[in-house]
């Protein structure tokens, strides 16, 4: 069965549609990534999933529930993490878990277990009694995280739940959801890192509020057109240059260093190495590297999903 | 219930844990009834006056020389004409006047009981009500005085309780001289109208301005259950904020509880919280504290100041404005307080200004629960 | 060679006991976008703010295009370009009118600021949005404003601090590819993040940590910092396989990345520990294919390098 099922999903704002006929489903104890720029309409896919936000049109069931027709039963089934730190900064770690416990009206001997439980795994249980707006960023979610979860929902939302992050308390969170689905729950996040977007099993593609497409992380990959190459090179305008007016290259992305290079052609390796050689351009290296989620992503935005 | 237990505990942790607002919830009933306390409290330290007398025989020349050796009287002179009290107001000469009639002597004598007119300057209230008593209080103790004389020499005891003389006070510009008695029940009610909706004004807009308020809407909670639970602790608030008050009314303007207690902290609850509910209610319908903490004090404390009985009474107002100021919960608290506290009057006494406040005190509440909306 | 657009040395910021940046010293050149790269708290925003003259060092000293920050502050602040962390603008301006008013702050000649306006208004994509509040458009495009409200009068120097958190990967390319013109026509650029794929693009990277400087060198020099190698393998169950990989002493790094497991192997544990793994997870039950090598990231150095700094505080 599937946890959550997204059908012809519309939102407008006024005259903006933010979401436009989105459809998408997410099997049991699957992670989910909702993966799209800055305005793109995943926080909205968020807050009407959590029943925040009524859509002017389609259906949305979560664990088997219609949220539209009964979103407060739904939210006895999820787990929502907003993008903005939502707990009570005044209040300590103890007292925010127990504030949530109480409002899903949870079994108190239960919740205490579940409590103990999360606070240990979140490492969270030496800092109890600490306020939590006194704590870092990666622990403020960590809490947040283990506020969602803690009446047991079948269902977890995650909105950018890394946003501002630092990597090392990012691996931590990415180490605490890892085991969830092994618990039955299943995960529908968004977020704007690529990295983050690999961790996922599934994705979806979404840009001014249409869905471009979903598949693994290698699936949408796979969609990026030619080779990708990273060229390494001490003059990297140079190295521009003299691709610049190939048939065969299809785009390039400057990094620190080293510049990325798409080429659609056979020995793509060994045709921009001699072209470059032709030119008089000395490089360090021409290595082929695989396409990211981000390159994917770039080129599902771009063309809008065609391809 | 559980929900309800956990909003209000939560609120309530809120309240301790942030000592400024707590400092100014507990500290503002003090601060404005001392203050208020000093103002009305300064004594009548010369009491400047004038007579006409149109008598000008022996006993009118005994009243005035009797006035003028009280302590504090100062007598400035003496006038040929009632019409010149005016005069001697504006120029600030004196602050009362009394005037003796013609005929006082032989009317007194005829053992009639003789009105003896006190002009009062009213411009400045609570100097006005001082100058008042005091004249007042010299006029009949004279007038007392020679009944009892008379009543000696006739070897009546009858007359015992006569009064020869009688003071009618009559008071230029402000003809309702404001009391502290009358006032301090209309204060009290003032400072906790102002207090419990300042309070609760931020309760709901905060959480949307902090973002705390997804986590709540994305929980199954009941709005009745949010603003219920959040109103209990502000209630609480409220009572402590009544105690405070009326024992300062007590303690400073000597003002002290006649009638029950247990009925002042009945009709308290439920006016504080009507007071926190319209707060909330702005809070429900704004979107930055500012403007639900603006809309809350604009919209309790005016007309709670002008209309609710407060220092004008409600029956000279025009048909329109009474009619407002019934549908005000402050006009039908500070009816009730004036009868609990000065008159220790039952609640069964007043019970139209009861039912009144309670109808009042469940609108607001069921106002604000429809007003929230579970969404962002 | 020009001198360097920022000297930095030995800069000691403490607030109270705690010193949050610990005898730090950095050159960056005219034309290098240097990075700096750390975990939260790590003092690369106590650091950005010295450079800006916004907060005084306790030692040490800043030299801005040959100028102290310690005695020419006003005249150095000229010369820099600073996005903050947070948005700064006025929200109640439009796009326009703010950069017009930071543009006459900063004594953009009057006859030129218009022009220049329009040029970045247009090379940053803010054509759209120009009539529009500052504070209505979205947090990209506010980082967009942020950064042409910096460059308008040409600073020698420009400051980054994060300044794309929080924006997405197309509008991140593009903001980058706004950088690496500006450090092309001669500017110095700090840029500081947590964000790797924004580390990849920085000429050169310093690793900060716990007000320390760790270490330094070109994206490509810090990835071949990573020790021993990385690989990664299908699993299933993905959970089960994780909590077992990371039951092995010898193995670091591990990672769950949808149902591919990521592992280090250290060198001197030989060229068969990879598949070793891989069949020990099939003895335990584990379906797995077979392991293939993933080449390293900023992000692997910068997790190894503080793997063992002291537990994260509160």
């Amino acid at each position: 069965m599937n946890a959550v099922v997204v059908d012809g999903l519309t939102h407008r704002f006024g005259e903006v549609t933010a979401l436009d006929d989105v459809s998408f489903e997410v099997a049991e104890s699957e992670i989910f990534g909702l993966i799209g720029p800055d305005g793109a309409g995943k926080t909205t896919l968020m807050r009407l999933l959590a029943g925040l936000l009524t859509p002017n049109g389609g259906q949305i069931e979560l664990g088997g529930v219609d949220v539209l027709a009964d979103p407060e039963a739904a939210k006895q089934k999820l787990g929502y993490l907003s993008q903005v730190f939502s707990l009570y900064g005044d209040l300590t770690i103890g007292e925010n878990l127990d504030f949530v416990v109480e409002m899903f009206q949870e079994d108190r001997a239960v919740a205490a277990e579940a409590k103990q439980r999360l606070l240990e795994m979140t490492d969270l249980a030496r800092f109890v009694d600490r306020q939590a707006g006194r704590l870092s960023g990666g622990m403020k979610q960590k809490l947040g995280l283990s506020c969602a979860l803690i009446h047991r929902p079948q269902v977890l939302l995650l909105d950018e739940p890394t946003t501002g992050v630092d990597p090392l308390s990012r691996r931590d969170f990415w180490r605490l959801l890892a085991d969830l689905p092994g618990q039955g729950v299943t995960i529908v996040l968004s977020s704007p890192y690529m990295d983050e977007a690999a961790r996922c099993d599934r994705l979806a593609l979404i840009d001014h509020g249409r869905l471009l497409a979903t598949g693994t992380a290698d699936e949408l990959a796979a969609r990026v057109k030619g080779t990708m190459l990273e060229v390494v090179s001490r003059d990297l305008p140079a190295v521009s240059a003299a691709l610049a007016g190939a048939a065969e290259l299809l785009g390039e992305t400057t990094f620190g260093d080293a510049l990325h290079v798409r080429w659609d052609g056979p020995d793509a390796e060994a045709a921009v190495l001699a072209r470059l050689q032709a030119a008089g351009v000395a490089v360090q290296e021409v290595i082929e590297i695989e396409a990211g989620l981000e390159d994917a992503f770039v080129e599902l935005v771009s063309t809008g999903g065609a391809s | 219930m559980r929900r309800i237990r956990a909003v209000a505990r939560k609120e309530w942790l809120h309240i301790i844990r942030d000592p400024r607002s707590l400092i100014a919830a507990l500290t503002l009933p003090v601060v404005l009834l001392v203050l208020y306390g000093y103002a009305v409290n300064l004594d009548l330290n010369e009491l400047e006056w004038a007579v006409c007398d149109q008598d000008q025989s022996a006993t009118s020349r005994a009243l005035i020389a009797n006035m003028s050796g009280l302590e504090r009287f100062t007598f400035v002179g003496a006038i040929d004409d009632p019409e010149d009290t005016e005069q001697l107001f504006r120029l600030g000469t004196a602050r009362g006047v009394v005037v003796l009639p013609a005929g006082l002597e032989r009317d007194v004598f005829a053992g009639r009981t003789v009105p003896v007119q006190v002009l009062i300057d009213g411009s400045e209230g609570t100097i006005a009500s001082l100058a008042q008593s005091y004249l007042e209080g010299a006029v009949n103790a004279f007038g007392a005085q020679i009944s009892r004389d008379q009543a000696r020499r006739r070897g009546l005891a009858g007359a015992l309780g006569g009064q020869a003389i009688e003071a009618r006070t009559r008071i230029y510009y402000n003809p309702d001289l404001i009391s502290r008695k009358f006032l301090v029940p209309g204060l009290i009610a003032i400072v906790l109208m102002m207090l419990a909706a300042l309070l609760t004004s931020g309760v709901v807009v905060r959480e949307r301005e902090r973002g705390t308020f997804e986590l709540l809407a994305a929980s199954p909670i009941a709005p009745s259950d949010l603003i219920i639970g959040k109103l209990l602790p502000y209630i609480l608030l409220g009572l402590v904020d009544v105690v405070i008050a009326v024992v300062i009314g007590w303690v400073l303007f000597d003002v002290p509880v006649v009638g029950s207690p247990l009925a002042l902290i009945v009709v308290s609850a439920i006016f504080v919280l009507t007071a926190s509910a319209i707060g909330l209610f702005f809070s429900c319908v704004t979107s930055t504290q500012q403007a639900a903490m603006l809309l809350a004090l604009a919209s309790t404390v005016i007309p709670t100041m002008l209309l609710s009985g407060f220092a004008y009474p409600v029956r000279n107002m025009p048909l329109f404005l009474q009619g407002v100021a019934q549908v005000l919960p402050a006009t039908h608290y500070i009816a009730l307080l004036r009868g609990i506290i000065l008159r220790g009057a039952g609640l069964m006494h007043m019970w139209p200004n009861v039912a009144a406040l309670v109808a009042i005190g469940l609108l607001w509440p069921t106002v604000a629960i429809r007003r929230f909306r579970k969404a962002l | 060679m020009s001198q360097p657009a920022l000297v930095v040395t030995d800069l000691v910021r403490k607030f109270g006991d705690f010193t949050a940046v610990d005898h730090v010293s950095l050159e960056v050149q005219p034309g290098e976008v240097f990075g700096f790269l750390g975990p939260n708290g790590c003092g690369k925003s106590t650091t950005i703010k010295m450079i800006c003259g916004l907060l005084a060092p306790t030692a040490g000293r800043i030299v801005v295009d040959g100028l102290d920050v310690a005695t020419q502050a006003e005249a150095i602040r000229a010369r820099l370009g600073y996005v903050a962390q947070f948005f700064n603008l006025y929200d109640t301006l439009t796009v326009r009118e703010n950069l017009l008013f930071f543009g006459g702050v900063y004594g953009v000649p009057a006859g030129e600021l218009e022009q220049r306006v329009d040029h970045w208004i247009d090379r940053l994509d803010l054509g759209g949005v120009a009539g529009q509040r500052a504070g209505q458009i979205s947090v990209g495009l506010q980082r967009s404003l942020a950064l042409a409200a910096a460059v308008l009068h040409e600073p020698v120097m420009l400051l980054l601090d994060e300044p794309t958190s929080g924006v997405d990967p197309v509008a991140r390319r593009a903001f980058f590819e706004v950088i690496a013109e500006l450090a092309a026509s001669g500017a110095a650029v700090l840029v500081t993040t947590h964000v790797m794929d924004e580390a990849e693009r920085c000429h050169r990277l310093s690793l900060m940590n716990r007000g320390r400087l760790v270490t330094e060198g070109t994206p490509t020099e810090i990835r071949a910092l990573a020790g021993g190698s990385i690989w990664q393998v299908e699993v299933a169950p993905a959970g089960r396989a994780l909590t077992l990989a990371e039951s092995r002493a010898d193995l670091s790094a591990v990672a769950l990345f949808g149902t591919k497991l990521q592992y280090r192997v250290a060198e001197e544990n030989g060229t068969g520990a990879p598949e070793a793994v891989a069949e020990w997870l099939r003895e335990q039950g584990i379906t797995t294919g077979p392991p293939k090598p993933v080449r390293p990231t900023i992000e692997h150095v910068f997790l190894q390098v503080l793997r063992d700094a002291p537990e994260e505080q509160p």
